[in-house]
Parts: structure tokens; sequence; C-alpha cells
């Protein structure tokens, strides 16, 4: 592989991230005025996944094109871009995550706009209760709960097989199974 | 291509097989430190090892520096996605906890008060949380009041330029 073409590609997986951010960040502004209430963690796994089309385009015009019909190159090519793409949006994913979701990052981010609080009210801030209604309207809003009546049910087991595999792999790991 | 591919995959795997075999076989301690050494700076000393080698001792000669840093990047990708998977994997998730509940009672489901897992306590969540952050020196808890410190500050405020960028509130849900 010539030095140029594997430098265009480094070029484009490493920009890849940037660009999933500046699309989020357009679509995030024109879904306000449209009245779409769409979860930030659904906007960028669409995006990401939608993103895996112009990645192995522009792959192929920077760089696969002079592989001159070698397909086992060429599928290793499109393999390495994909698997490379993907797993930079996943971290991206965590990053964005972590800022929705993370006890720790919304504490910090509390006290930054809000300044020194008491230690009573961060208990009365971040008590079970309030805690535990904004999770399951969360988990509503991502379609994993669905509210029947008085009662919950599941409506997309797609978490609930996450839960299993990382089941399998803390055994595998050797660590705790429950929590203590 | 191929090569590239199997490098970058095969970086990732040594860390892997090496990570379980550490975790099985020794007491799981220091899990942050064990995990970059593993997965960060494990294979990026392969890498520089490999680049620094005469020509003639390279186990693949004649590729060029940035097939070098693809190969690199492909097991970064990877490596980075396990490693803030990893978090997920170690802290057990209320949300999964919930779903596992509520899918042992269907098709009936369970009612609102009956969601919450026996482990969903102060302690185990907001007390957690403030004592790693106090521990961790983000933030200073003087006198029954919490503060921040000039690293949490710093955190804080990537994020909040972060969320702002991406044109979502200063505050998620939670």
């Amino acid at each position: 592989m010539h030095e140029s073409s594997a430098l265009s590609l480094l070029l484009l997986l490493l920009a890849a991230p940037l660009a999933i951010c500046i699309i989020q960040a357009a679509l995030t502004r024109l879904c306000r005025p449209l009245g779409l209430l769409i979860a930030p963690q659904l906007l960028v796994l669409g995006t990401v996944l939608a993103g895996n089309v112009p990645m192995v385009w522009l792959a192929w015009r920077l760089a696969f094109s002079e592989l001159a019909g070698d397909r086992v190159a060429i599928a290793c090519g499109v393999a390495l871009v994909v698997l490379t793409y993907n797993t930079l949006g996943v971290c991206y994913f965590c990053m964005l995550n972590l800022s929705e979701t993370s006890l720790h990052v919304h504490i910090l981010m509390d006290l930054l706009i809000s300044g020194p609080m008491p230690v009573d009210e961060l208990a009365a801030r971040y008590g079970v209760g309030e805690m535990i209604e904004v999770r399951i309207e969360r988990m509503i809003a991502l379609g994993q709960l669905q509210s029947q009546g008085e009662y919950f049910v599941v409506r997309n087991t797609g978490l609930l097989v996450i839960g299993r595999i990382i089941h399998l792999w803390r055994k595998l790991l050797g660590l705790p199974l429950k929590p203590a | 291509m191929p090569s590239i591919l199997g490098f970058g995959l095969g970086l990732f795997l040594c860390s892997m097989v090496l990570h379980v075999a550490i975790w099985r076989c020794f007491p799981i301690r220091n899990q942050p430190f064990r995990l970059a050494l593993l997965f960060l700076a494990l294979p990026a000393a392969i890498v520089l090892i490999c680049l620094a080698a005469p020509s003639s001792w390279r186990l693949i000669p004649g590729w060029p520096w940035a097939a070098w840093g693809l190969g690199y990047l492909l097991d970064l990708s990877v490596s980075l996605s396990y490693v803030l998977l990893y978090t997920g994997l170690t802290s057990f998730s209320p949300s999964i906890a919930i779903l596992e509940r509520v899918e042992a009672s269907m098709p009936q489901g369970l009612p609102r008060e009956k969601l919450v897992p026996y482990w969903f306590t102060h302690e185990r969540l907001a007390g957690a949380r403030h004592d790693n952050l106090v521990g961790s020196r983000l933030v200073a808890d003087s006198g029954a009041v919490l503060q921040l410190q000039p690293r949490g500050r710093f955190i804080a405020r990537c994020f909040l330029i972060f969320r702002r960028f991406l044109g979502l509130p200063d505050l998620a849900q939670g």
C-alpha cells in the first residue's frame, strides 16, 4: 500500500469522531424547531450507523480504488475502516453517555453551575426517589420500558441481552456476579 | 491490507488474553492502572519497538509509517471502546436490574413501587459518588459543604463546553 493512501485513510479515520460531533450538533439544532424530541444517545447511534456509508465510499475513493481488484485486500481494507470507524463511534457514544447519565459528571457539573453545595442538599437533590423517577423516564424515552396502566412491561429486550453478555463476561474475568 | 488488519487485531487480542489471564490469576485491584497498561501502553510500546527496530529484524518489512499508524489506530479504537465499556461491566447497571425484575414478572409487569432493586440505596448511589469525588480530589468537602477543586472544575468545564457545542442543555436530566 502506498504511503499517501495509508496516510489519507489514517486522516479520514482520525477526523471521523469530529465529523460525528459536528453532525450531531447540527441535527440537535435542526430537530428542536421541528419539535422532534430524540434522545441524544439515539441520535448519535443513528449518526454513527448512517456514517458507515460515506466512510466506506470515501475510503474507496482515497485508497481502495488503487488496489486494482485484489478482492482479499479490498475486503480487509473495508473491514479495517468499518471496525475502526465504528469503535471510534462507540468511544464518542461513551463520552456523550457519560455527560448524560454519569452521576459523577452530573455532580461535578451541578457544582460548576450552582456553586458550592451543602452535603445535605446533595443527598436531597440526588435522593433515590428522584433518581429512580428520572431513570424510568429515560428508559421509557429510549424504548426500553413501557407503561401499561399502573404496571411497567419490557418493550425492547436489547438491554437485557447486553445484561446477559455482561454477566458471562464477569464470570470469565472472575468478577462478582451480584452487588455486595 | 490483510497484514495491517491482522496486526491491529493481533495487538488487541494480545492485550485481551493478558487481561483475562491477569484478572483470573491475581487479586483484582487498581483496575484503571492495569487496564491502561495492558490496553494502551503495551500496544504503543510494541509499535514503537517495531518502528525502531532495524528493517532487517522487522516481522513486517516495507510498511510505510502511516500503515503502522492505521494498525495501531485500529487497536487503539477497539481498546478504548473496551476500556470505556469496562466501567459498565464492573458497576452494576440499575437500568439492567430494573429490566430483569420486570422481565421476571412478565407478561403482567411490575408496578412502579416494585421496580427498584434492593441495592439501589443512597449509600451506593450519591453517597458512593461523593466519596469517590472527594477521594480523587475532584471535590473538597470542607465543613459539610462541597466545593469543586481545580481538576474537578477543569473536567466539568470540558463537559460543559462539549454539551453547549452539541446544543444540549447544560445539565442533563440524569
